[in-house]
C-alpha cells in the first residue's frame, strides 16, 4: 500500500535529484542556473518534510535565494 | 582533468573527456554511492544520545528553540567560527581601494536605467522585508528563525535595493567596516566578558544567557546581512584591470 | 523503508550527481554548481539520519544552518574568483 506521504518524499527526492542532472547537463548557463535555484526550492520542501524548520527558512534564502543572486550577478559579468 | 577549465556562455564548447574516461568515472561513483547505501541500510538508525542531552539543558540554556540553543549556546564555538569565516571571506573580495573611505556608506544616484515596477515593488516590500527579519531575529527565541534567517532576508533587502539603482553601497566607508566586523567583536567581547561569571569562556551565566544570546544575534545578523550584500556587490562591479600588467614577456629592444 | 531512510539515499544519489559534476564538467560555473550540489546532498543525509529516531536531533539541525552559510560564502568566495580570472582573460585577449 503506497500512502500519499511517500508519494511525496519520493516526488521531493526525486525531483531533486532530477533538477540536479538537468543542471550540469543544460546547455545554457542561465538554465543551469534557474535549474540550480529550483532544486534548492525542492530541498527546502523536502527539509520541512523532515521537519527541520529553521533549516528550511534559511535553505529558502540562502540556498536558493541569495546563491541564486549571486550567481546570476557572475553570469552577468562573464557575458560583458 | 583540471587544466582545460572554460569559461564562457556555452557550457557545451568545452573539451569533454573521453567516453571511456566517463564511463569509468560514471561506474566508479555508481559503486561509491552503492556502497554508501548498503552501510546506511546495515548500518540502520543511529544512536542518538544528544537528542537527550539537548532536551535536558534546554531550559537553562536561555532559549526556547532548540536549534537556536544548540547554535548559540551548547556549540557556540561553531558559530563564532563560522561568523569569522564569512569575516575572512569579506576581506577577500571587499575592494582594496583605501581612497574612498572617506565616501559615505550609502550614495543616492538617479540611475541610468529605471525600473518603475521594482521601484514601486520596493517601497512596499522593503519596510516589509525588515520587519519580517526583525520578527524572524526575535522569534528565534521560542519559534524556527534566528541570526542567519534574518540576516539572509535583510541582505535579500539589500540586494534589491541595488538591483533598483538609486543606491550604492561604498563597503571602505567606516561605517560599512564597522558593519562587517560587529558581529565577531560583539561575540568575542561577550564570550570573553563571561569568563568573569563563570570561569570558562562563551559559557554564559545562566540568568543572563538569554539576553546575551539576542545581543550577540542582533550584531550577527548585521554583519551577516552586510557580508552577504558584500559579496554580490563585489560580484557587480568590474574588477579592476589596471593594476595586473599581464604575464612578463621577453622583449628584445 | 522508512522516510529518514528514503532522504538518506537521496542524499547519497545527489552526492555522487555532484560528484560526477565536479570531475567531468569543464566548465568553471557549473563545477561551482556541481560542487553546491554535493553539499545539498551531504545536508540532505545529515538532516534525514537527524530525524530517523523517535525525537528529532537538533545538534545536526544547527550544523546543517552552520554549512549552509558556510556553504554560501565559499562559493561567493569561488565566484569572486572567477570573475577575477575572467577579467585577466579578457585583458589578456585585448593585449
Amino acid at each position: 500500500m503506497i500512502s500519499g506521504e511517500l508519494v511525496i518524499d519520493l516526488l521531493l527526492g526525486g525531483g531533486a535529484v532530477v533538477t540536479a542532472v538537468l543542471c550540469l547537463t543544460a546547455k545554457d548557463l542561465f538554465q543551469a542556473i534557474l535549474l540550480f535555484i529550483s532544486m534548492g526550492l525542492l530541498v527546502t520542501l523536502a527539509w520541512v518534510r523532515l521537519g527541520a524548520w529553521d533549516v528550511a527558512i534559511a535553505e529558502a534564502a540562502i540556498g536558493a535565494g541569495l546563491t541564486g543572486a549571486l550567481l546570476i550577478a557572475t553570469r552577468r559579468q562573464l557575458n560583458q | 582533468m583540471f587544466n582545460d577549465l572554460t569559461l564562457g556562455r556555452n557550457t557545451q564548447q568545452q573539451a569533454s573527456l573521453p567516453a571511456g574516461v566517463l564511463i569509468m568515472l560514471v561506474l566508479a561513483i555508481a559503486a561509491a554511492c552503492l556502497f554508501l547505501i548498503k552501510a546506511l541500510i546495515d548500518f540502520g538508525p543511529a544512536e542518538q544520545p544528544l537528542v537527550a542531552l539537548v532536551a535536558s539543558n534546554l531550559a537553562q540554556s536561555g532559549v526556547d528553540n532548540p536549534v537556536t540553543a544548540v547554535l548559540l549556546n551548547f556549540r557556540s564555538y561553531d558559530t563564532l567560527l563560522e561568523v569569522a569565516v564569512l569575516l575572512i571571506v569579506a576581506l577577500a573580495v571587499v575592494p582594496a581601494s583605501t581612497d574612498q573611505s572617506k565616501l559615505r556608506f550609502i550614495s543616492v544616484s538617479v540611475p541610468t536605467e529605471r525600473s518603475f515596477v521594482l521601484e514601486a515593488f520596493l517601497r512596499w516590500l522593503l519596510p516589509a522585508i525588515v520587519v519580517t527579519s526583525g520578527y524572524l531575529l526575535w522569534t528565534g527565541a521560542a519559534l524556527p528563525g534566528g541570526a542567519f534567517q534574518a540576516g539572509a532576508l535583510l541582505a535579500g533587502a539589500g540586494i534589491l535595493l541595488l538591483l533598483a539603482g538609486h543606491h550604492n553601497f561604498n563597503f571602505n566607508a567606516p561605517a560599512a567596516r564597522l558593519l562587517l566586523v560587529v558581529g565577531l567583536a560583539v561575540f568575542l567581547l561577550v564570550g570573553a566578558a563571561v569568563i568573569l561569571s563563570s570561569g570558562t569562556a562563551l559559557a554564559y551565566p545562566q540568568a543572563w544567557a538569554g539576553m546575551l544570546i539576542l545581543i550577540i544575534e542582533v550584531a550577527a545578523t548585521l554583519t551577516i546581512a552586510a557580508i552577504l550584500v558584500l559579496l554580490f556587490c563585489a560580484l557587480q562591479v568590474e574588477p579592476p584591470r589596471a593594476k595586473y600588467e599581464g604575464p612578463k614577456k621577453e622583449e628584445h629592444s | 523503508m522508512t522516510q529518514a531512510m528514503l532522504y538518506a539515499v537521496f542524499g547519497i544519489v545527489l552526492f555522487g550527481v555532484g560528484l560526477f559534476g565536479v570531475l567531468a564538467i569543464a566548465h568553471v560555473m557549473k563545477k561551482i554548481l556541481a560542487i553546491n550540489i554535493c553539499g545539498v546532498g551531504v545536508f540532505m543525509v545529515f538532516i534525514a539520519n537527524a530525524s530517523s529516531g523517535v525525537a528529532a536531533d537538533f545538534v545536526p539541525h544547527a550544523m546543517v544552518l552552520t554549512g549552509i552559510v558556510v556553504a554560501v560564502a565559499g562559493t561567493a568566495m569561488a565566484l569572486s574568483l572567477v570573475v577575477r580570472i575572467n577579467a585577466l582573460e579578457q585583458q589578456e585577449e585585448d593585449a
